[in-house]
């Protein structure tokens, strides 16, 4: 117990002092480190290696070897030594969310990948799991909880006769307020390390602080804050160490291109996923962003249009018809724009209707929902 | 997780409760035959059972051999302006039913009302519409994709429709191995003889 | 980090189904040894093969907070003993085969047939064993995971599949003071508990032939002569009998 005070006590006053150069950070364990099974945190592991057979036929895992293969590069290139005992899954999960596991195991969710605007950004957020891996911080979190059998937890488990506990073990994870600055200054060390600008871990954060701004039910808030707690200071902190390390005056590389152009492919299939969240303000925020990142325009507008459908306010009709209109107008769109174009314009304009529902069947003869598409079609006729 | 958790602590805390109440007798046998649902009526082949619904008032819930396996919902009669289901989490509540929708919106409406009940976190995704009529009213068809909690694979089928500015939908779903194929065929049977 | 995958949490909330299920079905119905249709259908000639899917078992300890704290070495070592117990006293004119699948696509045929079997044995304890269903109650009652388990049987080369679910939980010291104190003021707290089933499926027809239930606050699977006794109540009514 006094030795957690004093290395909490040695955290804070490390923060608080600014005296943030002095030791790199180092990893608490070899690569290649297993623990013995008979030890609690071989239990732990276990449980851990147990969900790791379940993510590899989970029907969530998305299978793109070309975005596989980037993000594995980037995550060894971040972990140097420690590349061949990391394993990286990528979920299909809208939230903004990526998770590593004593065992090695990491998550990086589709949610994250459709906020994260470079190839820097990322490395920010695998580096920052990356650090929580090499400091043990995971173990730690669990041991700490373990042994703390609370009052309230008691009681829950009375009333709900011991059950309460297996919500309350997934809920209480979360990494402490010095585990989460140590990864962010660590993870910041790997960052640098190979190269990515530190300014855009700040950024990013910044950025998902905004958006989380614009969700319109305050009931809702994003997983990674829930476990990762959003702090002004952590932002700041990062932001100060950034400037700090580019004053060195070495340069630094964003690679917004590459980033773009390895999730591009999966962009349609990673919206459709987040706007089954339903979290419209949300979406709205987002789809500023891949405006200004440069992802396909008639995309972008044709989820624009998606949104505007959705959001169902007065004049979003209109602006739906507009986005859609837009999306239809460039080279590169994807053929339900005119299908939904065509849908709205059917009890107003059927001529112009029947052309765009046409346009769509044109353009994706092997749709399953040809049948219907046909029937407004010939009722435009009659 | 949380949400799923307790939504399963609560239909099973459901069906205590029926079992005190009712001194286990929370089933309802369907013998196959001309029934009706709500004000549907239509022809069953096969016997079913009818078991508790938590999912609203204006639905039903049959079963050949237990939820987990397959089931038909039937929704009766959903008002201008209500959802289909009733509200299982304050951050994704059911959408509401607008009578004045074109037929092809009823696949969304549907789609959605069944991912909310697992507070979104179980997307049903939709394919193959197709326009199907039920007496003078224009409706849709289409089938029904999607893994349940534990990873078991699920198709289905859906109808769905508007009668008198009022919504109707049978929905069917079975595990993908072996309860949708001996299933289906009965969801085209009761799809083609609804009367209203 | 964030513990949630929807696929992922299941196995800790379908236990937590289960022990309710137990409390439930101590409580009303009286548990049927499902003499109809299909399960339980009688003896099958021992000269049948035999493949034993992969062993579902874990084994927790319930901390007084009533965390479950999954034990590694216990189940790894509780395998081996039901491993070995189903050697023993599983009498076959062949020997067991014991089967892993290399399936990974989430949609194929073997990894559904395993979740289908995890689902219906769900079934049979809801609903045959604790309120049947009233279609169940008259006339041929087939439960059965259907034509696709014949893939099993060309990948195996077995006539029968042998299913074993189960989820152990033990009592840790702080947690039984707890059950004390609890009972003394009237309320109940689950201690130990052994939940599971096992089952036998015809693979050339996908019917479940023959299924067991174990519910048990005493059980142990730590050692193996607790193990034998804990396999034997699981396995007992295997239907395949030997010369």
């Amino acid at each position: 117990m006094e030795r957690t005070l004093h290395l909490w006590l040695a955290l804070a006053s490390l923060v608080l002092s600014g005296a943030l150069q002095a030791e790199p950070y180092k990893a608490n364990f070899d690569p290649g480190y297993r623990p013995e099974l008979s030890s609690d945190e071989g239990g732990f592991w276990y449980q851990v290696d147990k969900i790791e057979e379940s993510v590899k036929v989970s029907p969530d895992l998305v299978t793109d070897p070309a975005l596989n293969q980037y993000v594995k590069d980037l995550t060894c290139k971040l972990a140097g030594d420690y590349c061949p005992h990391i394993r990286v899954y990528i979920l299909r999960s809208p939230h903004f969310n990526a998770g590593m596991y004593p065992n090695g195991m990491m998550h990086v969710w589709s949610g994250l990948l459709l906020r994260v605007d470079s190839e820097a950004e990322l490395a920010a957020v695998l580096s920052h799991e990356i650090a929580h891996f090499l400091r043990s911080h995971q173990i730690t979190q669990w041991r700490s909880l373990r042994s703390k059998a609370s009052a309230a937890i008691f009681a829950d488990m009375i009333l709900t006769m011991g059950l309460a506990s297996l919500s309350v073990a997934s809920g209480a994870m979360a990494f402490s307020r010095e585990q989460e600055t140590e990864a962010d200054l660590y993870g910041l060390q790997l960052m640098t390390h190979s190269g990515y600008a530190p300014e855009k871990a700040s950024a990013l954060w910044e950025y998902v602080y905004q958006e989380s701004e614009q969700d319109k039910s305050k009931e809702k808030h994003s997983t990674f804050f829930a476990s990762h707690p959003k702090s002004k200071d952590r932002m700041t902190l990062l932001s100060k160490k950034a400037t700090e390390i580019n004053a060195s005056g070495k340069t630094f590389k964003t690679n917004s291109a590459e980033y773009l152009k390895v999730v591009s492919p999966l962009y349609i299939e990673f919206m459709n996923s987040h706007l089954s969240l339903q979290d419209l303000g949300r979406t709205e925020a987002m789809l500023e962003r891949h405006t200004r990142m440069g992802y396909p325009k008639g995309t972008v507008e044709f989820f624009k249009g998606e949104l505007c459908k959705l959001r169902k306010g007065t004049n979003d009709e209109t602006q739906a018809m507009q986005h859609y209109r837009n999306s239809v107008t460039e080279a590169q769109h994807p053929p339900e724009a005119h299908r939904e174009l065509g849908y709205l314009l059917v009890k107003t304009d059927p001529k112009a209707a029947k052309q765009h529902l046409e346009n769509y069947l044109a353009l994706a003869p092997a749709a399953s929902d040809k049948e219907m598409v046909q029937f407004y079609i010939d009722s435009a006729n009659q | 997780m949380k949400t799923t958790f307790f939504f399963f602590i609560k239909r099973i805390g459901l069906i205590t409760a029926l079992l005190v109440l009712t001194g286990c007798a929370a089933y309802t046998l369907k013998p196959a035959g001309v029934t009706k649902v709500g004000d549907m009526q239509f022809q069953s082949t096969m016997t079913w059972n009818k078991i508790p619904s938590g999912l609203g008032p204006k639905t039903e819930v049959w079963t050949g051999d237990g939820a987990l396996l397959n089931q038909f919902i039937f929704v009766t009669g959903i008002e201008n302006g209500k959802g289909m289901f009733r509200d299982f989490s304050k951050d994704t509540p059911m959408p509401k039913f607008n009578s004045k929708v074109l037929p092809h919106e009823l696949k969304t409406l549907v789609e959605t009302s069944l991912t909310n009940t697992s507070g979104g976190k179980f997307p049903f995704t939709g394919s193959n519409l197709k326009p199907h009529k039920v007496g003078d009213a224009m409706g849709i068809e289409f089938d029904l994709e999607f893994f349940n909690g534990d990873g078991l694979l699920n198709r289905g089928k859906v109808l769905a429709f508007v009668k008198n500015d009022k919504l109707y939908s049978v929905i069917f779903s079975a595990a993908s191995t072996y309860h949708y194929d001996n299933y289906k065929a009965e969801f085209d049977a009761i799809a083609k003889s609804i009367k209203l | 980090m964030f513990f949630h995958l929807r696929r992922l949490s299941t196995c800790h909330f379908k236990l937590a189904g289960l022990l309710l299920l137990a409390i439930i079905v101590t409580g009303c119905a009286q548990t049927t040894q499902l003499k109809h249709g299909s399960l339980n259908a009688g003896p099958i000639s021992g000269s049948k093969k035999v493949v034993v899917m992969p062993l579902d078992v874990e084994l927790a300890l319930l901390t007084a907070s009533g965390m479950t704290e999954p034990k590694a070495e216990w189940t790894d070592k509780a395998i081996g003993y039901m491993t070995e117990s189903l050697k023993k006293q599983v009498k076959t004119d062949n020997p067991l085969s014991f089967y892993k699948s290399t399936a990974t696509d989430p949609k194929s045929t073997l990894i559904q047939l395993e979740k289908l079997h995890q689902a219906t044995g769900y079934s049979i304890l809801t609903y045959d064993m604790m309120m049947p269903l009233p279609s169940k109650k008259s006339g041929k009652h087939t439960r059965t995971l259907g034509p696709a388990a014949a893939d099993l049987a060309r990948e195996t080369g077995a006539d029968y599949g042998l299913f074993v679910f189960v989820r152990d939980t033990y009592t840790s010291g702080g947690r039984a003071a707890l059950m004390f104190l609890a009972a003394a003021a009237g309320v109940g707290v689950q201690g130990g508990t052994q939940v599971g089933f096992a089952s036998l499926v015809d693979l050339n027809s996908g019917d479940i032939v023959w299924f067991n239930r174990l519910m048990s606050g005493s059980g142990d699977l730590r050692n193996q002569a607790d193990a034998d006794k804990t396999m034997a109540n699981l396995i007992k009514g295997f239907p395949l009998v030997t010369r």
